[in-house]
């Protein structure tokens, strides 16, 4: 800690002249959260959102903090727990949460339609859900830009109709870049109070 | 030895809480006491609150998986729930908790986490729902 003020404080005239752009002070991550190195680009992506219909890109959600995520409705574990640990997160918040927004990207567009993508979201109870859905190719350029990796393979048979993806959450600052990757959300034990710190830094 | 247990059950009326001490064997069982039917011993608004919003203690909404309209769906595994007797429910709960039924790890926390007093309130709700849709 002393080393840190004493550092801070050397700073300071340093730091006077920096551009605004860099808003947020460094802190550390918890250990389920990781700095996403270059394997994450950019927030980019044109999408439907289910909610409305409306197309939306990352302007849209310029401003906020961004936690995005890959699943699917008829996801029997990792995607529901996921939502659920990330409802809690936003509990945690408080008044804070309205800067976040947690875009739920579905990996199964045959089957999410915007009407199954919002109803399903809504179970979770909080506003700061938003469902997208993107043509095959939207949904790739996406998933490119995070090295997000999934493969849909349809059956008529439901029970046979299998879909991995991703589990990580790609978290975004208010201006699009990326922060860290959480990692830990659907584990047996997340850690909610260090994802809730990490998310609270970048609100700030 | 039944007085404790009811009185863990909300809104009962007393006729209602006389019957179900007759019918508890002992108080462990008390939470998977099969009502008469048709007089259901969990809170039903309670149930209905848990079927769609999950619990604050982190139980996810059972429609997350058996359906908003609790008809089920085949792509989880997950059965239907809308219209199962109460003494169903309980059974099915139990067998999930211990792990003699199943084989979704979610589903087993879950059936795992809810109290006594929730599973009743659930059964209560389920069994007010039309059985097929
Ligand atoms: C993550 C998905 C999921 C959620 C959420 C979920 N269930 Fe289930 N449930 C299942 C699956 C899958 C089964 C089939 C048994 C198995 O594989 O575990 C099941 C089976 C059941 C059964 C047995 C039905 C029967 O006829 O045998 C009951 C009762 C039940 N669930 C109640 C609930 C209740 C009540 C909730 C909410 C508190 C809930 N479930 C939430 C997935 C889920």
């Amino acid at each position: 800690m002393i080393a840190r003020r004493a550092f801070t404080r050397a700073g300071i005239g340093a730091v006077a002249f920096l551009p605004l752009a860099a808003c947020h002070k460094d802190w550390t991550l918890c250990a389920q959260d990781l700095k996403p190195g270059a394997t994450v680009a950019d927030l980019r992506l044109t999408m439907t959102e289910a909610e409305t219909g409306r197309i939306v890109t990352a302007a849209d959600f310029r401003g906020k903090v961004v936690l995005l995520y890959f699943g699917y409705a008829n996801c029997p574990d990792v995607c529901p727990i996921t939502l659920q640990e990330t409802a809690r997160i936003l509990g945690r918040l408080g008044r804070k949460a309205d800067q976040v927004r947690v875009l739920f990207v579905t990996v199964d567009p045959q089957r999410d339609t915007d009407a199954v993508l919002s109803h399903y979201l809504a179970l979770f109870g909080r506003p700061e859900f938003t469902g997208l859905r993107g043509t095959p190719a939207q949904l790739q350029a996406l998933a490119a830009r995070c090295h997000a990796a999934y493969a849909v393979h349809p059956s008529a048979d439901p029970a046979r109709y299998t879909v991995t993806h991703t589990a990580a959450a790609y978290v975004f600052d208010r201006v699009g870049k990326p922060q860290f990757i959480c990692a830990g959300l659907s584990s047996k034990t997340p850690d909610l109070p260090g994802i809730t710190n990490d998310l609270a830094h970048l609100i700030g | 030895m039944g007085t404790p247990a009811a009185g863990k059950i909300p809104l009962v009326s007393r006729l209602r809480r006389a019957l179900l001490a007759a019918l508890l064997l002992s108080p462990t069982l008390a939470p998977a006491a099969a009502p008469p039917d048709g007089s259901p011993a969990g809170n039903a608004e309670l149930g209905k609150n848990i079927v769609v919003h999950g619990t604050a203690g982190g139980v996810l909404p059972c429609m997350v998986c058996h359906g908003t309209d609790l008809a089920g769906n085949p792509a989880i595994g997950a059965p239907r729930l809308a219209g199962l007797k109460p003494a169903t429910t309980l059974a099915a709960l139990s067998a999930i908790a211990a792990g003699r039924q199943g084989k979704n790890y979610v589903m087993r926390n879950i059936a795992h986490a809810l109290t006594g007093a929730d599973r009743a309130a659930i059964a209560a709700y389920l069994a007010t729902l039309g059985a097929r849709g």
